[in-house]
């Protein structure tokens, strides 16, 4: 067999133009500028910046659990380690903002890989059961303790807050984002990410591969929670008050965030940020829209939602859009032939 | 050839309740060696290659690679330290491609995606597989996907492959590339351990063969050797109709 291997090698393993540097720099540049420009009107100004941080959000938890697929029900510990690592440090102990981030990030990187190695001997379903049962206990405990200021939460004094202007804080959210989606977008391209993908895959042909499943889990993990614990972190400065119950809920962030990556396409770089746009300010419209009807009614939406994605496009919106992108290729070649 | 063999396998067993799968088998290979392991279904050779990879722990004995005692380590540092190896039932990651999938392994020594992808083309071409380098791995044949999983064991730090029923499933052209393939490996300088039941296969390949039948060796020896012995015979056939 004859092979022009010089050619082949030329030829790059990722074929969307979005797994690539230049795809990516594209693509936020183009975001930017639409969030600038929508950011005129307060309203979307304020939308743009929960979509932004959500998008964040899921896009740390799509690491965990899109391409190591390790289906992580207790994110939200980490927003709230974040979270009460800023907030606590501030009012009770005049930290400045950044050690209070930094001290955030060390906690649960900390608190990822010891909860590790027990959560990673629970398979599928069960590490989402156990995920989901830490999470609880976390918020007993944030609830209980005097120090977190037990359930009244903590409110930081408006004086403290570093940024209040809503336009700075686009700014803010969107490199939190940018740096997220960066992190992403360095893992898959690299070695670990492959190494995650075959985890997730098949844990048997990875461990003969030469890869220990569970040190790639607790990788993958505390890299997830690090992203998460900024945007924790972030989230309590922008919004200047903590409550335990939103912050550790599983309704609202810790089932949440997933269901953005899901319905967004699991295990893609785009797909969590798509979720997040569409979602996350779909929620804040409909809950404008429905105030005073129905109780609980634009959650129920979120959840038909959710109902729908599960039966109709497993693979998301990055999924469907990437299949009629196919399709129209394919027409677009039979049309020339 | 050095004094130490590349894999010795002092008297492992393996339990699984009351029931001995592997029950006291001892087996050496020296380097640029092909052995075979053969016997009747059900004899315990895919437990007794689990116990050699590391992906089931022995109840006793010991595995050593090139001298070092690896009894206590997991897979994926046994794959690290020599042992590649493929499944019965072939298991290539679904969402990568060919090319992918052989990357997965190549990372082994080679960080750098650019080296590793490089490395994947080569050992792609080694077991003739470029042609598919760029589907999926889920849309392969079964003997492609045999292939790949051979490219995907070379493509680490293996010095031993092993093979389990690398043959099974294939047309008898398909299986006689797939021997040419092996004995080119070897002669680029890889050992190979293959536990198979055609056993066309087994004379064309190995040098030596272990013969196992309820956990227990029963015979050693070359192909010949072996596939003459009365006890092999009795093993494969049964009892009464070796007496006929």
């Amino acid at each position: 067999m004859t092979l022009d291997l010089e050619n082949t090698s030329q030829k790059t393993t990722l074929k969307s133009p979005l797994k690539s540097w230049g795809g990516f720099v594209v693509g936020m540049l183009i975001l930017g500028i639409i969030s600038k420009l929508i950011s005129a009107d307060g309203y979307y100004n304020s939308l743009a910046n929960a979509g932004f941080l959500f998008g964040g959000l899921a896009t740390a938890w799509n690491i965990l659990g899109g391409y190591c697929g390790q289906f992580s029900f207790g994110h939200a510990v980490f927003v709230g380690i974040g979270a009460y690592s800023v907030a606590l440090t501030k009012t009770d102990h005049n930290w400045g903002t950044i050690p209070g981030i930094i001290l955030g990030i060390m906690i649960s990187i900390a608190v990822a890989m010891a909860i590790s190695w027990p959560l990673f001997r629970l398979r599928g379903s069960f590490f989402a059961i156990g995920t989901l049962a830490f999470s609880e206990v976390a918020l007993s405990l944030a609830m209980y303790f005097t120090w977190t200021h037990g359930a009244l939460g903590v409110q930081i004094p408006f004086e403290r807050l570093p940024i209040v202007d809503q336009k700075v804080w686009l700014i803010v959210f969107f490199v939190y984002l940018v740096f997220c989606m960066g992190t992403s977008l360095f893992l898959i391209r690299g070695r670990i990410g492959y190494y995650m993908i075959s985890v997730r895959d098949d844990e048997a042909t990875a461990a003969a591969s030469g890869i220990n499943p569970l040190t790639i889990k607790t990788i993958a993990f505390a890299i997830s929670a690090a992203l998460t614990s900024l945007g924790g972190s972030l989230y309590v400065l922008y919004l200047g008050n903590l409550d335990p119950r939103a912050f550790l809920s599983t309704l609202e962030i810790g089932a949440f965030i997933p269901l953005l990556a899901l319905i967004g396409g699991l295990g893609t770089v785009v797909g969590p940020l798509l979720g997040a746009l569409f979602l996350e300010p779909g929620q804040t419209y409909l809950r404008g829209q429905f105030a005073g009807s129905l109780a609980g009614i634009s959650q129920g939406t979120v959840g038909i939602i959710l109902i729908l994605a599960a039966l109709y496009f497993r693979h998301g919106f990055w999924g469907a859009i990437q299949g009629l992108a196919r399709r129209l290729q394919r027409i677009s070649k039979g049309a020339s032939k | 050839m050095s004094n130490t063999p590349l894999l010795e396998v002092s008297n492992v067993t393996k339990q699984f309740g009351g029931l001995a799968a592997v029950g006291g088998v001892s087996l050496k290979v020296r380097k640029g060696e092909i052995m075979g392991i053969i016997g009747p279904n059900g004899a315990g050779k895919t437990t007794l290659f689990n116990l050699i990879s590391g992906h089931l722990d022995v109840t006793a004995g010991n595995v050593s690679v090139n001298g070092q005692d690896v009894t206590q380590v997991g897979p994926a540092r046994r794959a690290n330290s020599g042992l590649g190896r493929t499944f019965q039932i072939v298991r290539p990651i679904p969402s990568l491609t060919v090319l992918e999938n052989v990357m997965v392994g190549a990372f082994a020594s080679h960080r750098n995606r650019r080296h590793a992808e490089k490395h994947a083309w080569e050992t792609l071409e080694r077991v003739e597989l470029t042609h598919r380098a760029l589907v999926s791995a889920k849309s392969l044949t079964l003997a492609d996907r045999k292939r790949l999983e051979v490219a995907r064991a070379v493509a680490g730090k293996t010095e031993l492959l092993m093979l389990d029923e690398v043959m099974a499933g294939l047309n008898p052209t398909e299986a006689d590339r797939a021997i040419e393939m092996i004995k080119r490996l070897r002669n680029e300088g890889l050992s190979v351990l293959f536990i198979e039941h055609n056993l066309k296969v087994v004379r064309a390949l190995a040098d030596h063969v272990l013969v196992i039948d309820y956990g227990l060796p029963i015979a050693e020896g070359t192909p010949t050797e072996v596939l003459a012995n009365q006890k092999v015979i009795e093993a494969y056939l049964g009892v009464k109709k070796a007496a006929k």
